[in-house]
């Protein structure tokens, strides 16, 4: 597989849901040590909404897709991972423009436009134990893997290992930003949920590719 | 002629009762409060979509103030600014200010003929009154318990007002000098608006190097035995706006 058509990043948009609803509680619980205990539900939530959009609309190019998942995000998640993941699948809609097939270097510049969003609409910096503290590692470990002699597919496995990695290395910070930012010290020791559903967004994105 | 209102809230009761009890300070007079609140009647959070139709529906051609509540709905309101049309997003501004204390101020504002930088600058420093009332918070107690015993730290009292639109140029600064020399105690100031280091609140080219400008958030911190009383004092000086009486 070189490029992507909307089909594709349709599954990666399923695959994404699935994740997301069999780690509801999951994420809830990881909300629970350090925020508001939501994150499971709203983006349980938000992605059922994308899923019943999907079903009802069949969007004609991957920046409609983009387009309309952020749409349903932005309405139904509620809490701050809706603007969040809503201002990404903007700027990925915007960079990738009317394109019908997206290849590796185009994919690249979307994921970094969605990531350089999310950072300046969550005010965000790398170590704040944020979502951007998975997407960011695994923008670069892409970008790196293509400037070598990486296929697409094995591209996205490392960006997801990154992201995995980056997940993790959030437990041991201090949160600076969102509500687990109010609990100061007491907010190490635990994975950052929205690290977390980051890190699931990059790891559905390499399934769909895996084997081709 | 008036200036608009948006009241976002994670809560749509919330929300409501908030313009409710805004209502009642500006009865029979006609200022557009609109609300964009929960994502249904019970469900809390925020939705982009429906501030920017809140914010284009309060839009009457003179700007929008929007108010908010915590965390999301402060990256809503911003992603909202990106869906409504450019005139409108221009002459919108999103209120730092405490949702419940701002709104009560910013609608009395709004119902008075201000426009919508004068609609902001009320509601921002509408705290101010509150906690001059209330004086200083008690000191706070350092809770270490196993490097001897409990300490306390020099009480510095914090206290914030936003400057009047000519800023702290040379007059309210040098009165703001005469005011803190006053009085036994130390105090720095700096301008929160500009993220600026903290500077001597007794030296007027300090307070100057401060280019502090109409809107701008002046943040005092002040130690010392009268602390209380000279924080006081300066908060009701900046709500008299230095005592300036012409060129507003």
């Amino acid at each position: 597989m070189n490029s992507f058509d909307v089909g594709t990043l349709s599954a990666w948009i399923r695959e994404f849901a699935r994740l997301i609803s069999d780690n509801t509680s999951y994420l809830t619980e990881l909300d629970a040590a350090i925020g508001d205990a939501d994150h499971g539900i709203n983006m349980t939530r938000g992605m059922n909404s994308v899923l019943a959009k999907l079903d009802e609309t069949v969007p004609e190019d991957p920046a409609a897709l983009c387009k309309q998942t952020a749409g349903a995000l932005i309405s139904s998640v509620g809490g701050a991972s809706g603007p969040l993941y809503g201002t990404f699948f903007l700027r990925m809609a915007a960079a990738l423009g009317s394109q019908t097939s997206v290849d590796a270097a185009t994919l690249a510049a979307a994921l970094r436009a969605g990531v350089d969003g999310v950072m300046q609409r969550g005010h965000a910096e790398p170590h704040d134990k944020t979502m951007v503290d998975a997407l960011g590692p695994a923008v670069d470990a892409f970008d790196e893997a293509l400037s070598g002699t990486a296929t697409l597919s094995d591209a996205l496995r490392r960006a997801a290992d990154a992201a995995a990695e980056g997940r993790d290395a959030t437990e041991g910070w201090i949160a600076r930003k969102g509500r687990a930012s109010y609990l100061g010290e007491r907010s190490a020791g635990h994975i950052d949920p929205g690290a977390a559903s980051a890190a699931m967004l990059i790891a559905s994105l390499s399934s769909v590719t895996a084997g081709g | 002629m008036t200036v608009g209102l948006v009241v976002v809230s994670h809560s749509r009761a919330l929300a409501r009762a908030a313009v409710e009890l805004a209502q009642e300070m500006i009865r029979g007079q006609g200022v557009p409060i609109h609300i964009a609140a929960g994502l249904d009647e019970t469900t809390f959070g925020t939705d982009a979509a429906a501030i920017a139709e809140a914010i284009s529906t309060a839009d009457q051609g003179h700007g929008v103030v929007v108010l908010m509540d915590i965390g999301s709905a402060v990256l809503s309101a911003e992603l909202a600014l990106e869906f409504v049309a450019e005139a409108i997003r221009d002459r919108a501004v999103l209120s730092p200010a405490p949702l419940i204390e701002g709104l009560v101020v910013a609608a009395v504002a709004a119902a008075g003929g201000a426009n919508a930088a004068e609609v902001a600058a009320e509601a921002n420093s509408a705290l101010a009154a509150k906690q001059s009332q209330l004086g200083p918070l008690p000191p706070v107690r350092s809770a270490h318990t196993n490097d001897g015993p409990a300490t306390t730290v020099e009480a510095a009292v914090l206290g914030s007002f936003a400057l009047a639109p000519n800023g702290l140029h040379a007059r309210p600064a040098a009165r703001l000098v005469d005011e803190v020399r006053r009085h036994d105690a130390v105090f720095e100031a700096r301008n929160l608006t500009a993220d600026s280091a903290w500077v001597s609140a007794g030296s007027l080219t300090a307070l100057l190097s401060l280019d502090a400008r109409g809107g701008d958030q002046l943040e005092l911190r002040v130690s010392g035995p009268e602390a209380a009383t000279g924080l006081r004092n300066i908060l009701a000086l900046a709500r008299r706006a230095f005592d300036e009486t012409a060129d507003r």
